[in-house]
This record gives structure tokens, sequence and C-alpha cells, in this order.
């Protein structure tokens, strides 16, 4: 995934927002909606969300910043639910920052995960990540 | 940040005032590093990219690069952000007090003051930790 950046021209100088910054804001929105988990079995929450290539995605244009994630649902929760949640906690959150406006929030529900899959440990995800 | 060719961190800028023995007044790069770090240290919800404390002296060279031309002086800064703050406000804020304390103890005009945030931190992942 190529890093994008969002440039603001303040009143004293240029202010520059790496895209580590959007994408760990998206990261930690994730990790509060209820049902989300990584699409695939081996690698943490963080190397989905934060680290794998695919699990985020910017596009930057000018002050907008679009975003697509890739999430896998635990059965039983209902997806469309689960999916405008993410939309709206995401939206929430980079808005927060005060940077930049968010276009759309795309969601791609990669996999369906059974309820009784064993969540990795921190340590675990830490060591994948 | 800008490209190596550019610096001039180690270069010593003359101010137009002299002093009554009538010799020149000199600021280095290094200093004026070292007062925007104390500066921004002084700024709620941001802290070096890897945490900690901003630095005086040499560690300030490590996140703050100057470029003094004809006395006025334009400084890039290096910074994490705290997650929860406005990203905008606390850039702001940065500014200015840099700008303001470097005039303030240098007689030097600022003309910008660029911020780059590289990433973010949590407060619960050691947000406060010092920086290596």
């Amino acid at each position: 995934m190529a890093e994008q950046h969002v440039v603001i021209e303040l009143a004293l100088g240029k202010l520059t927002v790496q895209g580590e910054v959007l994408s760990t804001t998206v990261t930690k929105a994730l990790n509060k909606v209820e049902g989300v988990r990584p699409h695939r079995k081996a690698g943490g929450v963080m190397a989905i969300f934060g680290g794998g290539e695919d699990s985020v995605q910017l596009d930057v244009q000018g002050d907008t910043v679009n975003v697509e994630v890739r999430i896998g649902v635990i059965l039983g929760y209902p997806v469309q639910e689960v999916s405008l949640a993410i939309q709206e906690v995401i939206r929430g959150e980079l808005e927060q920052l005060g940077i930049a406006k968010v276009g759309t929030v795309n969601v791609a529900i990669k996999r369906l995960i059974p309820p009784d899959e064993e969540p990795q440990s921190k340590e675990e995800e830490k060591r994948d990540a | 940040m800008p490209e190596n060719d550019e610096r001039t961190s180690e270069e010593e800028e003359r101010t137009p005032q002299t002093t009554p023995g009538g010799g020149a007044i000199s600021v280095s790069g290094d200093v004026i590093a070292s007062i925007a770090g104390l500066a921004a240290a002084e700024v709620e919800g941001i802290t070096p990219p890897r945490g900690g404390q901003f630095r005086k002296g040499e560690a300030a060279k490590r996140n703050v690069e100057t470029i003094i031309d004809g006395g006025e002086v334009r400084i890039f800064i290096k910074a994490a952000l705290i997650y929860g703050y406005k990203v905008a406000q606390v850039a702001q804020e940065l500014q200015e007090r840099i700008k303001a304390n470097v005039e303030r103890m240098t007689g030097l005009n600022v003309n910008s003051v660029d911020v780059e945030l590289v990433r973010v931190l949590f407060p619960e992942d050691g947000a406060q930790e010092e920086e290596a």
C-alpha cells in the first residue's frame, strides 16, 4: 500500500500528515467495532488492520480521504449492521482529526469467522504484526 | 524536511544588531533548533516521533531542522500526534509557540514553521516512553 499524506497550508507554514497517522486512526476505529476480526486466521488484528498489505487502503485526493477496509466478521453478527458501524466509526475518527474530509468508506467483508474460533492473544498479535 | 544540501543548521546567522562593543551577534542553527524543541515540549498533544520529550542541544537536531537566510528563519519539525488531539489545532499551537519563542530569544524573524506529523501514539502504548 503506497503511503499517502495530507498537506495543509496553515498561517505559519505547512502541515504534513503522513499516511500512517490516518491508517493508525482507522485501525483504532476498527478495534472499537464488535464482531470484526482479521480475515485471515494467521496474523493478529494489528497485522491485518495496521500492517497488512491490503487491510486498510487510503486514497488521498486533495483535502478528501477515501478509505477501504477489508475485514472478517464473526458469524452471527449482522454483516450490514457491522459494516454500517465500521463506516460510522471510521468517519467519526478521521473527522475528529480535523484535517481532511472523509469521502467514501468502503468495507469489504472477506470472510465469516466461526464464533468459536479463538482470538489471538495480544502477545500473538504483536508477534505476528 | 529540507534536502541535505539545503540545510544550514551548522551555519551561523549574523543579526543586524551590533553590540555596544561594535561586534556582531551570531545565532547558530543548533540554538534555534534547541529553542524550537523546548517550545514543542510545551505543547500538549505532540511528542517526538518515538515518544518521550523534545530535548535541547544535540538531541533537538534529530527532529528539528532550520534554514537561516538573510535574517529570516525557516523551521521544520517532525513529531508524533497523541491520539485524541485535533491535528490542526495542535499544529497551529506548535507553530505559534515555536515562532514566538525563537523570535523572542534570538531577535530573528521566523518566516515559517513547517510541521510533519509522522505517526500517532496512544497513551496506553507508552506515548510518554523516553525516546531512544
